[in-house]
C-alpha cells in the first residue's frame, strides 16, 4: 500500500464544494463531493453501484443524485432510494459515504477505516480568521505526493529553482534546525536569517525597505498539512517577550499534499497574511508570484516523476545534510502508511 | 559568500522532541535526543538511527 489511507486528507476547499457535483480523487478514491441545502458537505464514491457511471456527471434532484445514466438515485448518506422501472430497491444498492470535516476553510475527508477522530486534524486558523487575507489556488502534479514533501522540507531549492521570487542565496547558506516530535508525528525545521536581502516577493508585498530579518519556521503534520510561518522585519526588530510583534509582517504560507494516485498529487497552495489586509494589489501580486513559484515546483517535480518512471529498479539516491528534514518525513509517512 | 548569521534555534528541546543543528559550511550535523544525549555526525540517516535508538544510544 503506497498511502496512509487512515489518515485525513484535504478534499477540497469550502468554497469549491457547493451546488455543483465536484470530482475529486483523493488516495486512489474516486469521490464525488457537493453541498446539500442544509450546507452540509458531502462526500460519496464518485461511481453508480448499478455500472460505474459517474455520479459526479450526473445530476442532483434536491439533496440527492439522480445516476446520469439509469436514474439510480443516492441520497447524502451514500443509500440508493429509487432505481428505475421497479419499486423494489435492491438492498445492497448504496454507494460508500465518506467522513467529512470543515475547518479552516477546508474540507477534510477520511477515506480510512472505521470514524476518523476529528481532533486529529491539524489547524490553519488563520485561513479564515478576520486578521488575515489569504490568497490560495490549486495545482494538479503529475508526480507523486512523495516528491511535493521532500521539496517543501528542504528550503534551500529556492536558491535555485526560485531566484528572483523567493530565493535569495541566504537561504541556502543559513544554519537550520530540524525537530521531529516522535509523539506527534510533527516535523519541524526552522531557518532563521538575520540581515539578509528581503526577495521580491515580500519587498513589493510588505512595503519593507533594505536589509531584513527573515524567518522560516516549517511545521509539517504527515501526511497532508505543511505550515510555513514566515517572517518578514526589518534588520534588528525582535518579536517582543509576550510574542507581541507589531512590527513584523506574517505570512502563513500552506500547502495541502493529497495523493491523488501513485504519481499523482493535488497541490492545495494558501497564503494567509497580516499586513496590507485592504490592499486588493498586494493580493494580486501575492496570487500571482506565488502561482508562479508553484508552478516552478510543479515543472521541476512533473520532470522528476518522469525520471523515476524511467529508471532501473533499485535506484539509490544521495542524502546529505540539507534532507534532514526531507528524511524524518519519509520515516514518518512510512510509519503512516504502515498502519 | 559566508553564512547569514549564528544559529538562533527556534525553540528548546521540549518533551519527546528530537533536534539536529546544522551550519551549511559544516560537513556536521549535531543530534540532540529529549534526554540531553548529543552527537555530532556527518550524515542525516546516522543521526537520525543514533537519535531514534533512545535511550539505547551507545557511546557518543
Amino acid at each position: 500500500m503506497v498511502f496512509a489511507r487512515n489518515q485525513w486528507y484535504v478534499a477540497a476547499y469550502s468554497q469549491e464544494v457547493g451546488d455543483g457535483l465536484l470530482a475529486r480523487t483523493v488516495c486512489g478514491e474516486p469521490l464525488v463531493l457537493y453541498r446539500t441545502r442544509a450546507g452540509e458537505a458531502v462526500a460519496l464514491t464518485d461511481r453508480c453501484v448499478h455500472r460505474r457511471f459517474p455520479l459526479s456527471e450526473s445530476n442532483r434532484d434536491g439533496d440527492d443524485i439522480v445516476c446520469g445514466y439509469h436514474g439510480f438515485t443516492y441520497a447524502p448518506d451514500g443509500v440508493c432510494v429509487a432505481v428505475p422501472g421497479q419499486t423494489r430497491v435492491p438492498r445492497t444498492a448504496r454507494v460508500p459515504a465518506f467522513q467529512i470535516v470543515e475547518q479552516d476553510s477546508l474540507v477534510w475527508v477520511w477515506i480510512g477505516e472505521g470514524e476518523g477522530d476529528a481532533k486529529a486534524i491539524p489547524r490553519a486558523p488563520w485561513l479564515d480568521s478576520p486578521g488575515y487575507v489569504t490568497v490560495r489556488g490549486m495545482e494538479h502534479l503529475d508526480a507523486r505526493y512523495e516528491l511535493l514533501v521532500d521539496n517543501l522540507l528542504d528550503l534551500s531549492h529556492e536558491t535555485y529553482l526560485h531566484a528572483g521570487y523567493i530565493g535569495t542565496p541566504e537561504v541556502a547558506q543559513t544554519p537550520i534546525t530540524t525537530e521531529v516530535d516522535e509523539d506527534a508525528g510533527v516535523i519541524y525545521v526552522s531557518r532563521r536569517m538575520k540581515d539578509v536581502e528581503c526577495p521580491s516577493f515580500y519587498r513589493e508585498s510588505t512595503g519593507i525597505e533594505g536589509r531584513i530579518d527573515r524567518w522560516q519556521d516549517i511545521e509539517y503534520h504527515p501526511p497532508c498539512l505543511y505550515l510555513l510561518h514566515s517572517r518578514i522585519a526589518p534588520t534588528g526588530i525582535e518579536p517582543g517577550p509576550d510574542g507581541d510583534d507589531p512590527r513584523a509582517c506574517h505570512a502563513e504560507i500552506v500547502y495541502a499534499i493529497t495523493p491523488e494516485t501513485e504519481t499523482t498529487t493535488h497541490d492545495f497552495w494558501m497564503v494567509a497574511r497580516d499586513f496590507a489586509l485592504d490592499d486588493e494589489g498586494v493580493s494580486e501580486f501575492l496570487a500571482e508570484s506565488n502561482r508562479t513559484v508553484v508552478l516552478q515546483d510543479v515543472e521541476a517535480l512533473n520532470t522528476l516523476e518522469k525520471v523515476i518512471a524511467t529508471e532501473p529498479e533499485g535506484y539509490q539516491e544521495l542524502s546529505i545534510n540539507i534532507d534532514t528534514g526531507g528524511l524524518a518525513a519519509r520515516r514518518i509517512l512510512q510509519r503512516q502508511t504502515a498502519r | 559568500m559566508s553564512p547569514a548569521g549564528p544559529v538562533i534555534p527556534a525553540r528548546p528541546v521540549s518533551g519527546g522532541r528530537l533536534r539536529v543543528e546544522w551550519s551549511p559550511g559544516s560537513d556536521r550535523l549535531t543530534g540532540i535526543c529529549h534526554c540531553g544525549a548529543r552527537r555530532t555526525a556527518e550524515d542525516p540517516a546516522e543521526i537520525w538511527t543514533w537519535l531514534l535508538a533512545h535511550p539505547g544510544h551507545g557511546t557518543p
